[in-house]
């Protein structure tokens, strides 16, 4: 067990999209298509130490089999530089379709990963069809100063309060299908769930929230830096 | 549609492809589109090693496109029901009854009801003598294959040996038809003339009034009285995929498979593999290290499986495996030795590549008694057996795992009680090393017995299985009396070896049972927690097909058996001799100590020209 010779400071972060037929895979096995993609690119990975060497890996966070993304966010620690817009490349050529590298970029040695980072995201949904008086059970819930929802983890039931966890909801309901785009609060210090701010808006208009129906795709995610929202994926020079 | 109905499925992963390194092409492009059916369910079928080969192979030919199909799991089984979604391909979704051919693997007897109900799923008449010109082909091949008589009425073409040998002139001429043309029964009649082909429509079977098979003919003058195997002669230079689907989901084997050899030296008597499988054909190692290579790179596994039917007797063993350990340890590649004799030398190999899960050691002794053994042709002793175990316990191993066999023929209750001895003196020798060398935790012996069921092309194809309330018996009697707490007693379900009994040496007539055990409800079989014994009781009872006919019942040398249309390459009078020598407890030396003259030499390679 040590260290030596291991450059513990070079570190990419990699953004990434998962849609189509990948949506059905979920995060343990994504986890470990990413340790063999990488492996077999090639890239030079670094590895724990131990007996049972893993990659130096880091997700955002998880994704929920069923939702679409195109801001998936994962560190990783490598053993040598590399040009960033050849780590993309090599991972792009072999990930099946339904994966793709959006951007890597190079992380400052001391930066926080991006699990730690993460703070909210982004959310666009389009429902089966239009929902009607959604616009008002949004302002209802934006304008609400505490909104309680029970919530049951592990057996146990507990009542929290969601309003906080929400930034935005903008609701467009022009078309054929109701569409909302929603910020909220993402990560270790503080997480509400899609699917749980879903079924409690549809709730409120007295409808069943049918997951399997509807599309969810997450957008952007965001850390915070003074007060503003940052993208976890951005360049050094815009921090 | 398809995403509402995958999302409320369990594992929805097993339904959609797009694994590393599957093959994409543009199906308006391929002349011929092939899905290969694997009668089980996904984890289980990506890990057979032949639907990796195959796949690959089809798919190295311009014109044709080869997708996968499996068995869906009976959650996804309702949703497509209930919404009208044919059973599909994994690359492109579509409909599998609208490709040129149905392929199914037959792996082992109990899959014959999910072949059935995959059919059904897909919208493909059952019985072959009800699909029009618009319906698929439906061929099948595997190990089963070989006593294709369970099966005739149904399946169109049996492909009886090694894909990589016909398979492209059968799609030659299956294209030229095509273009010119030509109806199904055109193409058919002209399979007749490919080596390893068997189109049942053109045989007829008579039964005498005790149900013997009377007479089995030709109905073609084109169609050969006896439909011989096909076999790869050099396996250096054929067909090896230089890589390997990846899948998205966890599988039962997760790892790069490396075939080493076809074939088994050893001629264990209750062994259909180690009959049908001869001679064996080794790959050099250079040929092995470079495939390791690039099947490692293609892959991103972490894991190598070196996979035969007995990796041991590989003669360039040692120096195959320290060439892998050489390039791969560093890598922390792990390489996985199943089925290896545990002697000196390969637990030191074990102790080298498999890092520290000192977890457990296997042994196959299949039988009791040394008398017993030799009866099956097994050729290990008590005492290598037990050295074996000895030099595993001082190197810190503390589980051992013992396979065996019951209902052999000749068994007496004295080579069960051998079961008993055997195990008892495993636990022995362990207490027989110093106690401050004993590292860790206690010895734990487990004992597994399977049931005996004999199979075709083998010495023992015409013996009477043991009945139910025999194997019953004879397992209560194991468990009895095996008092010692460190041994731990599984056995097998006997039902359903016993229908594996029935299947395995079935005729044509038994095709009804299957399809009526089917429509009863039975599917996946092998399965414990969905096997269905009463849809199977029912069945036989309703298509008037005797079980005991099949299963337990002694057939005479001269009896017309269903599967002697087909010849594996050994000839017949090998197994009568070597069913009397196992009567009376006498062994057969392995293909490299003596040959024995069982007939495979006329492939004209392998070990008999050694
Ligand atoms: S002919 Fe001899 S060497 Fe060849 S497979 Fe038969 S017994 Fe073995």
């Amino acid at each position: 067990m040590n260290n030596e010779g291991v450059n513990n400071n070079i570190k990419y972060r990699l953004e990434f999209s998962k849609t189509d037929r990948m949506i059905y895979i979920g995060h343990l096995d994504l986890l470990k298509l990413f340790h063999r993609i990488i492996r077999r690119a090639g890239i030079p990975i670094a590895y724990s130490c131990g007996f049972n060497p893993h990659q130096l890996t880091t997700f955002a966070v998880p994704l929920a089999l069923g939702i679409s993304s195109v801001g998936e966010v994962l560190d990783i620690q490598l053993k040598e530089y590399m040009d960033c817009s050849e780590l993309t490349e090599r991972l792009n050529a072999i990930l099946p379709e339904g994966i793709e590298i959006l951007q890597s970029i190079e992380l400052e040695g001391t930066a926080d990963n991006c699990a730690s980072a993460l703070r909210y995201a982004d959310y666009c949904v389009m429902f089966d069809g239009k929902l009607d008086g959604i616009e008002k059970a949004v302002d209802d819930i934006l304008s609400s100063e505490e909104i309680s929802i029970e919530r049951t983890v592990k057996k146990k039931t507990k009542t929290i309060n969601m309003r906080p966890l929400i930034r935005s909801i903008i609701c467009d309901n022009d078309g054929e299908n109701t569409e909302l785009y929603i910020n909220i609060a993402t990560g270790s210090m503080g997480n509400l769930k899609i699917d749980v701010l879903l079924e409690y808006i549809c709730s409120r208009l007295g409808k069943e929230f049918c997951f399997e129906k509807t599309d969810i795709l997450r957008g952007t995610m965001y850390t915070e830096y003074k007060g503003e929202l940052l993208p976890l994926c951005l360049e050094e020079e815009f921090m | 549609m398809l995403k509402e109905i995958l999302l409320q499925a369990e594992k929805p992963a097993r339904y959609i492809g797009n694994e590393i390194n599957m093959v994409k092409k543009d199906p308006k492009k391929a002349d011929i589109r092939i899905a290969f059916c694997f009668p089980d369910v996904y984890e289980v079928g990506m890990s057979h090693l032949g639907l990796q080969i195959l796949y690959y192979f089809l798919n190295r030919r311009e014109d044709t496109y080869c997708e996968r199909c499996f068995a869906v799991w009976h959650d996804m089984e309702k949703l497509m029901c209930e919404n009208g979604i044919p059973l599909f391909a994994l690359e492109t979704g579509d409909p599998i009854r609208d490709f040129d051919f149905v392929a199914f693997t037959l792996q082992y007897e109990m899959s014959y009801t999910n072949i059935i109900n995959m059919l059904d799923m897909a919208g493909i008449p059952i019985w072959s003598k009800d699909r029009g010109e618009d319906d698929p082909l439906v061929i099948a091949g595997g190990p089963c294959a070989y006593n294709p008589e369970p099966l005739a009425d149904i399946v169109d073409i049996f492909y009886i040996g090694e894909g990589e040998v016909s398979y492209d002139e059968f799609l030659d001429i299956y294209a030229e038809n095509k273009k010119n043309g030509g109806t199904k029964q055109d193409f058919l009649e002209k399979c007749l003339k490919i080596e390893g082909i068997y189109v049942p429509k053109f045989y007829d079977v008579n039964y005498k009034e005790n149900g013997e098979i009377a007479s089995f003919e030709p109905n073609h003058p084109d169609a050969p009285r006896v439909i011989k195997k096909v076999i790869v002669k050099d396996m250096d230079n054929v067909f090896y995929p230089d890589k390997q689907l990846v899948p998205l989901i966890e599988t039962v084997h997760d790892r790069v498979t490396l075939e080493v050899f076809r074939g088994c030296i050893r001629g264990c008597r209750f062994c259909q593999a180690g009959y049908v499988y001869r001679p064996v054909r080794e790959k050099s190692c250079d040929r092995l290290t470079e495939l390791a290579d690039k099947l490692l790179k293609n892959s991103g596994h972490e894991e190598i499986s070196l996979i035969s039917l007995s990796t041991g007797d590989y003669r360039s063993f040692e120096e195959l495996a320290d060439r892998l350990i050489e390039s791969y340890s560093k890598d922390s590649v792990s390489i996985s030795l199943p089925s290896l004799r545990i002697d000196a030398f390969s637990l030191d190999l074990m102790e080298r590549v498999q890092a520290v899960r000192k977890s457990g050691l296997t042994f196959a002794p299949e039988a009791g008694t040394q008398r017993l053994r030799d009866v099956i042709n097994k050729g290990i002793t008590e005492d290598e057996i037990l050295s074996g175990c000895a030099l595993a316990f001082a190197g810190g191993w503390n589980r051992v795992k013992l396979y065996f066999m019951t209902g052999l023929p000749t068994e007496t209750d004295d080579d069960l009680m051998g079961i008993v001895k055997l195990s008892e003196a495993i636990v022995d020798k362990y207490f027989e090393i110093p106690k401050e060398d004993r590292k860790g935790r206690p010895v734990s012996v487990t004992v597994s017995s399977a049931c005996f069921v004999p199979k075709p092309f083998t010495p023992f194809q015409w013996c009477a299985q043991s009945t139910i309330d025999e194997f019953t018996r004879k397992q209560r009697l194991v468990k009895t009396s095996m008092t010692r707490k460190q041994v731990k007693y599984n056995y097998h379900e006997p039902h359903l070896s016993s229908l594996e009994g029935v299947m395995a040496r079935g005729d044509r007539r038994v095709g009804k049972a299957i399809y009526r055990a089917w429509e009863l409800g039975a599917k996946f079989d092998s399965w414990s927690e969905l096997f269905n014994y009463d849809a199977w009781v029912r069945a036989f009872k309703d298509t008037g097909v005797s079980p005991e006919f099949y299963a337990n019942r002694e057939r005479s040398y001269d009896e017309i058996l269903p599967w002697d249309h087909i010849s594996i390459g050994i000839d017949k009078d090998f197994f009568i001799k070597e069913a009397e020598k196992a009567k009376a407890g006498e062994v057969t030396p392995n293909c490299r100590k003596e040959c024995a003259h069982c007939g495979a030499a006329r492939f004209g390679g392998g070990v008999c020209f050694e």
